[in-house]
């Protein structure tokens, strides 16, 4: 499990969640991302964007298969990436 | 056998051609199935299709408009792709056996209220994706074909129930040649649009007539007339081919006039402005050659959505126009919403008489919420070129007063915020209103300019419904009342040092334009289809030798002597 803080302005809008949604296909286990009592897809755009995450929410990666970390880093790195 | 059927012409020319007609969608209703795994097969075949579709289109997008407007088909293919969702939709079909349509219609519903309800406004919007994409599915499960208004073959003539901003702003005038809708009128949005491309169009036949209309059927369609001929004989033909000839030589003889100043057979410089609804017409305003905007009705940016734009989006749009015509002056005119033009999230009330209610700069005077933000965006794009900013539905000295404090508070706020703008846009009104006509030399006093517009005031003088057809003849500027206005207009405003313009439809008439010129009018704004035409016309009219006529014409007792003298006098 792999927390991180929304720093963009705007969310995590359209296009980073996009580049989640794009990293997390890749990975062959599950991948989730966790808000209080949410838990949603990483594979799935609208229950990422449906989360309405704003700036300043934090939300754990959970991902479930081989190497979980490295898909958990990579995700981690985009959404704290992303611009505002 | 030829058929014709008469609705109102609302863009003049003739065109003949072959019908395409939009079908509107119909909701998928709730129908129950035996056989889920044949709905099961359609669904992922209707997707494989949709899928197909959408790549198709992001790389012609791509290619042709960049990746910033090729993203949104990013978007819909991400959505498509979406395992959430489609594990939704399939469940729709095995647990409750409903069929393939009314999945997809259910599962994209919920999602798509879901985010309507979100607080942020970006992510509300993303409703209309879920929506699109599930039409799109919904439509290759019924196996239609998608109708692509950029790719339509030449000599098209569209028919449609009403026509969505979206798909005006595909329409291209070198293929399309008419357009018919089943409902709206002289104003409505197709209607401008029609006339800003200078296509032909026919509006509100009717439904009735509308479903009985067929694809491939030719027709002959007369924009000035109001009138379509379906599958019209060889001798209708000939002659409907021959006016077309005339009419297309004419265009490209007035082609002359490009780069010419306007000015009066006596010397007497005249401004022709191009009215517009958004930053797409801008490109038939420098082909037509304006002389600016004297009209970009803003309220459009505000119509057929879930939300008001944001003030970046307005930014945008306002800049564009701006940079697009350089140092030319453009009008922009703040929210005209109300009376038939609605927008729905601002909730405002239902009433018996919304042309006299509750509209326009009465709701921004009164909740100035939106408004602010519109004219904080103004004032940061007149950084960029010659704006000037109008007020519609002014009745009163009192409510510029409010409006100008309304101004100072935001630009208060934008220098305290440090943001740029531009501190001297200048400040007009619409004269539409009987009251701002007869007031007119108490307001010149308050703004920098007036524009008539003659739309409205022509309504509210003759009392007139102008959407209402039983009384349409009592719809005339001619009038001698309104023309009494028009010259009142026209002489306060020049007492007080203002200039005056006029931007409703009657800034096109070209019978009128001898007597208008000769009242002094000093700027005419029109769809810019028309301005070559009003250029030629204004070059061949002597304004001194009008003015000898003007007291015989304001004399007049009715408006048919008013026009049949004018075509006397003043034949074209």
């Amino acid at each position: 499990m792999t927390q991180v803080t929304i720093k963009s302005k705007n969310g995590l809008h359209a296009r980073p969640a996009s580049l989640v949604v794009n990293a997390a296909t890749k990975y062959a286990g599950e991948v989730f991302l966790i808000k209080d009592t949410t838990k949603v897809n990483a594979k799935s755009i609208m229950n990422i964007m449906g989360m309405g995450l704003m700036e300043g929410d934090t939300v754990t990666i959970e991902a479930e298969g081989d190497n979980s970390q490295g898909i958990e880093n990579e995700l981690k790195s985009i959404i704290e990436g992303v611009e505002a | 056998m030829s058929k014709v059927i008469k609705g109102l012409g609302v863009s003049e020319g003739l065109g003949i051609g072959h019908l395409l007609v939009m079908k509107p969608e119909v909701e998928p209703k709730e129908v129950f199935v035996d056989s889920e795994a044949e709905e099961l097969k359609k669904l992922s075949d209707a997707i494989h299709q949709s899928l197909i579709e959408l790549e198709n289109i992001y790389s012609e997008k791509l290619e042709r408009l960049g990746e910033e407007k090729a993203q949104i088909f990013q978007a819909h293919i991400m959505i498509l792709k979406d395992p959430e969702w489609i594990k939704d939709i399939e469940g729709k079909i095995e647990n409750d056996k409903y069929e393939a349509q009314y999945a997809v219609y259910l599962s994209s519903e919920a999602m798509a209220q879901m985010f309507e309800q979100m607080d942020n406004e970006y992510f509300q919007e993303r409703a209309h994706d879920i929506r699109d994409v599930a039409r799109r599915i919904i439509r290759n499960l019924r196996g239609e074909k998608a109708i692509d208004l950029g790719q339509v073959e030449k000599g098209t003539i569209l028919a449609a129930e009403d026509l969505t901003p979206s798909d005006t702003a595909q329409l291209d005038p070198e293929n399309i040649t008419g357009i018919i809708t089943a409902i709206g009128g002289k104003t409505s949005h197709s209607a401008i649009i029609a006339r800003t491309l200078g296509i032909p169009a026919v509006m509100g036949i009717g439904l009735e007539a509308f479903n009985n209309l067929s694809d491939q059927t030719q027709v002959i369609i007369d924009g000035q007339e109001g009138t379509l001929e379906l599958r019209p004989d060889t001798v209708a033909l000939s002659r409907a081919r021959d006016l077309v000839k005339a009419l297309v030589a004419e265009k490209e003889a007035l082609k002359d006039l490009i780069g010419q100043e306007t000015v009066t057979k006596n010397g007497h410089g005249v401004e022709l402005a191009a009215n517009i609804a958004s930053p797409n017409d801008l490109k038939r305003v420098l082909e037509n050659d304006a002389e600016g905007i004297g009209l970009f009705r803003s309220e459009f940016l505000f119509m057929d959505r879930t939300s008001a734009p944001s003030e970046e989006d307005q930014f945008t749009a306002y800049k564009a126009v701006l940079e697009g015509m350089e140092d030319k002056p453009v009008i922009i005119r703040t929210m005209d919403i109300g009376g038939d033009k609605e927008v729905p999230y601002l909730n405002m009330p239902e009433e018996m008489n919304p042309f006299l209610g509750y509209r326009a700069i009465r709701y921004c005077i009164n909740e100035p919420g939106v408004f602010k933000t519109q004219v904080r965006a103004l004032l940061r794009a007149g950084v960029y070129g010659n704006l000037k900013i109008m007020l519609p539905m002014i009745s009163s000295v009192h409510e510029v007063r409010r409006v100008k404090a309304i101004i100072d508070e935001v630009k208060k706020d934008l220098k305290n915020e440090g943001v740029t703008f531009n501190d001297n846009v200048a400040l007009g009104i619409m004269i539409e209103i009987p009251a701002a006509a007869i007031a007119s030399d108490l307001l010149a006093k308050e703004v920098d300019f007036f524009s008539i517009g003659t739309n409205d005031l022509i309504q509210y003088t003759v009392a007139v419904d102008r959407m209402n057809e039983s009384i349409a003849d009592l719809y005339t500027a001619y009038h001698p009342a309104v023309l009494r206005l028009i010259k009142m207009t026209i002489e306060n405003g020049h007492k007080a040092g203002i200039w005056v313009g006029m931007c409703g439809s009657v800034a096109g008439d070209l019978d009128l334009m001898p007597l208008l010129l000769g009242m002094g009018l000093d700027e005419f704004s029109m769809s810019p289809a028309n301005i070559l035409k009003a250029r030629k016309r204004a070059l061949e009219i002597d304004t001194d030798m009008v003015q000898n006529h003007i007291d015989e014409i304001l004399s007049l007792p009715t408006a048919h002597e008013v026009e049949t003298y004018m075509k006397k006098h003043f034949p074209r």
